[in-house]
């Protein structure tokens, strides 16, 4: 299994939705509590002794904690920075022309934005996870939210929407809980999964099959849920040896994640196999 | 709204989405009503929260605030501006609160003047007013008020003591004046009293005295045994220091020995051994040497301090011996037991997760207000932020729960892009899976990955296997059978291929995970030789078969 060793501690890992083989991850130096940052485009090649190549790596000032590629571009990509600022990058343009520019803020949260996802069957919607522990929902043609509602009693860190029911999102928190939630009833959540032994830092629906979502926690595990059935957990992956911060699912290749963490280690692996196995 | 019926409203909608605008208006209407909360507002949580808007406390925190923590009570969006208009002017604007402040006061200064004078009305009066004031000064009214009232009260006060309390004083010293006069009336017959008095003055002055020889006696003593305990304090310092040099006479005495060693072995082994083995065995006497030296260091700075150092000594040369990996017969001779030295706390705070031992690190620098020296300063801003993205090379991929009908978009847009090698070959791995599924994934894209440069191929089938894919019955063989004969035949094969995705749309409710199974795969390669005639042919057989 491919592995790649980044210079600085992860923080996100997302796959390109229009390459197979493309990688995005974030990065902060020094665990992000100050310092750079750095943004790796990477590049999966069948050659085992260099499984990785970098395509691209962009300098940031201060710490990259998201990135999100485009849906619509194939070679754009948003990155989340921990200045407050978002930035475009474009890997198709030379390295001296990025980052394109800075976008535009939503500010209504109290305290700081964890994570933001597009909904994506409806292109406007997206939602927030804050550490003011709500979860609002969003419509980029009006100005302020248009839903706001607390799923946990703490600092909700991740939200996802599942693919294949556009109004099920899932949140995770450091209360160590995955809830997911019918924004519809928002008053009591479908599914509530304990498991793990930390707060969950991210939570991912799979793009192939409806009801399953991928976890990764402070307990330096990957766990793999199914939040339909009674005994929700799947699997449960703990090769990172750090926190694990960043997973992601591949929308192209079935079964294939990716993960991250602050062992500064990307891991690449179908579901169902050993990540570390070369 | 039950879940199924918006479902099936959005499964249509998604499926038909070229159609009409009327459609897509009604999308949209129906997408706003879906995520904007549709429950009326609740009206116990709205009184609630504006009795929370209500108080004092709250009125003086900034508005997000509030509003944060109506929101984690799960009042919606409406609830909470319900309330907000409720509690009047509870939505500060800042400006207006600095023109309010300044008018309030000189309304209350004149009101409080006139309130002085009849006493405790005019206080009365003053907290009307403020009531009626704004709240923006509020504060400041309330400040006045209760100037105000201490005016008043130390005003009501001191007329209260000019009224009622003198005359009672006057009486009270007058009643007091007449008692002396008696007293002094009987006080003619005082003097032999005063010799009495003067005899027990003496005699207590004696028992004083008698009581302060005691106490001096009390401290001699004391003082004695303060000396005696000060004398054994010292002798046990002079001892400690014997030994401390003892030790250091020893340490150098083996050191002497040492260097001796040292040098013999260097000139034995410059004789005998090889270049490496010098090199290990010299670096080995090296650190050996450099031990030694910092416990003479130590020695030489310990000994000239208080016995409260010993102990931190021996944590010292502890510390030294964990952290230095090898053998001196000498060390034991030092009583230089080998504890191991504390290991940092697994977890430092019991309820959060164990963090790095080197994030624990930096977290303190920051504490402490140093900045990690590993940092640059990067300028990251745009280089031109009128630069436009290039152009996409790609459309948009379906995603695999857009479920919907085949649709044949020009590929020459795909013919680009999409290299059989890009597909992921380094991930799969091995087919020791048990679901068959991902089975199939692994074989089709490991035959992809022999060498494989049809972008054509690729083209037409990445568009199509994406949404055969998310069908449940996949025909997993029949993409077997176009990668086995991509294999053979890189290129006429766009009019091919295309006959097989019809073929497999329709056949593609016949064909079972199981087809999966290895046996068949060699089966199918092994038809697939020859003309391509003959490949079409295979692969209807396979599709025949099951």
């Amino acid at each position: 299994m491919p592995v790649f060793k980044t210079p600085f501690n992860g923080y996100s890992v997302k796959f390109s939705p229009f390459y197979e083989d493309r990688l995005a991850v974030a990065t902060a130096q020094n665990f992000g509590i100050l310092g750079n940052g750095r943004l790796h485009v990477l590049s999966l090649s069948p050659n085992p002794s260099q499984p990785f190549t970098e395509i691209a790596a962009y300098d940031t000032a201060d710490g990259v904690y998201d990135v999100a590629w485009s849906e619509s571009h194939d070679s754009l990509l948003v990155a989340a920075v921990a200045d407050g600022s978002v930035k475009l990058y474009d890997t198709a343009l030379p390295p001296t022309s990025n980052p394109i520019r800075s976008l535009r803020t939503f500010k209504e949260h109290s305290y700081c934005v964890y994570s933001a996802v597009w909904n994506p069957r409806h292109a406007d919607v997206f939602a927030s996870a804050s550490g003011d522990c709500t979860l609002r929902v969003w419509d980029v043609r009006e100005p302020s939210s248009t839903m706001v509602f607390p799923p946990h009693e703490m600092e909700v860190l991740t939200c996802d929407w599942n693919k294949y029911d556009d109004c099920i999102i899932a949140t995770a928190s450091v209360d160590k809980s995955i809830k997911v939630w019918d924004v519809r009833s928002f008053r009591v959540p479908i599914a509530v999964m304990n498991g793990h032994g930390y707060a969950v830092r991210k939570v991912r629906f799979s793009p192939h099959v409806r009801n399953l979502m991928v976890s990764c926690s402070y307990d330096m595990t990957v766990c793999v849920w199914d939040f339909m059935v009674e005994d929700a957990l799947v699997s449960r992956y703990d090769h990172h040896t750090e926190f694990a911060v960043g997973v992601d699912m591949s929308v192209l290749v079935e079964g294939l994640m990716a993960s991250t963490g602050w062992d500064e280690l990307v891991y690449v692996w179908q579901h169902g196999t050993d990540p570390r196995a070369p | 709204m039950p879940p199924q019926n918006t479902g099936a409203e959005f499964g249509k909608l998604t499926n038909v989405d070229q159609q009409d605008a009327g459609e897509d208006a009604s999308k949209q209407s129906s997408k706003a009503s879906v995520f904007v909360n549709t429950e009326p507002m609740r009206e116990e949580q709205v009184q609630n929260a504006v009795k929370f808007l209500s108080h004092p406390k709250v009125r003086g925190s900034p508005v997000i605030y509030r509003r944060n923590f109506l929101e984690k009570k799960g009042l919606t969006k409406e609830e909470i501006d319900e309330a907000f208009r409720r509690v009047p002017d509870s939505q500060p604007s800042e400006q207006t609160a600095g023109a309010n402040q300044a008018n309030t006061p000189d309304i209350q200064r004149p009101a409080q003047s006139q309130a002085l004078q009849p006493g405790v009305s005019g206080s009365a009066g003053v907290t009307t007013l403020s009531r009626t004031s704004s709240r923006y000064s509020f504060h400041w009214s309330h400040a006045l008020v209760a100037v105000g009232f201490l005016v008043v009260s130390g005003a009501g006060t001191a007329i209260l003591i000019k009224k009622s309390i003198l005359p009672r004083l006057k009486s009270w010293i007058r009643k007091i004046v007449l008692e002396e006069e008696y007293n002094q009336l009987e006080s003619t017959d005082s003097k032999p009293t005063v010799v009495e008095e003067a005899s027990k003055a003496a005699k207590a002055a004696a028992a004083a005295a008698v009581e302060l020889a005691k106490a001096n006696q009390e401290i001699l003593t004391c003082r004695n045994e303060e000396k005696r305990y000060f004398l054994d304090a010292v002798s046990l310092l002079n001892q400690q220091m014997q030994e401390m040099k003892l030790m250091t006479n020893e340490i150098r005495r083996l050191e002497g020995n040492l260097e001796i060693l040292y040098s013999s072995l260097g000139q034995r082994i410059s004789n005998s051994m090889n270049s490496e083995g010098i090199c290990i065995f010299l670096f080995r006497i090296h650190v050996v040497g450099k031990f030694i030296f910092s416990l003479l260091e130590n020695d030489g700075g310990f000994a000239s301090s208080s016995g409260a150092s010993y102990s931190r000594r021996e944590d010292y040369q502890v510390n030294q011996t964990s952290s230095k990996p090898f053998i001196v017969n000498g060390k034991r001779d030092y009583g230089l037991h080998s504890v191991t030295s504390s290991s940092q706390p697994a977890s430092v705070e019991p309820s959060s997760a164990p963090h790095p031992k080197s994030y624990m690190e930096i977290m303190a620098m920051i504490q402490r207000g140093e900045k990690p020296s590993n940092i640059r300063d990067i300028d990251d801003s745009p280089p031109n932020p009128n630069q436009q993205p290039s152009n996409p090379r790609l459309a948009p991929r379906a995603k695999p729960w857009e479920v919907g009908q085949v649709q044949h978009n020009s590929t020459p847009v795909f013919q680009s892009q999409v290299n059989g090698k890009d597909l992921n070959s380094s991930v799969l791995d091995n087919s020791d899976n048990a679901v068959p599924r991902w089975q199939a994934k692994n074989a089709r894209i490991r035959e992809i990955d022999n060498g494989v440069e049809n972008n054509g191929y690729n083209a037409a089938s990445s568009q199509q296997p994406i949404k055969r894919t998310w069908v449940p019955p996949q025909p997993p063989p029949v993409v077997m059978s176009e990668a086995a004969e991509a294999i053979r035949r890189p290129k006429p094969l766009v009019q091919k291929e295309q006959i097989l995705d019809d073929q497999s749309v329709h056949h593609s409710s016949d064909i079972s995970d199981k087809v999966m199974e290895s046996s068949e795969l060699s089966k199918s390669e092994g038809q697939m030789e020859g003309s391509s005639t003959n490949a079409v042919l295979g692969s209807a057989e396979i599709l025949e078969e099951s």
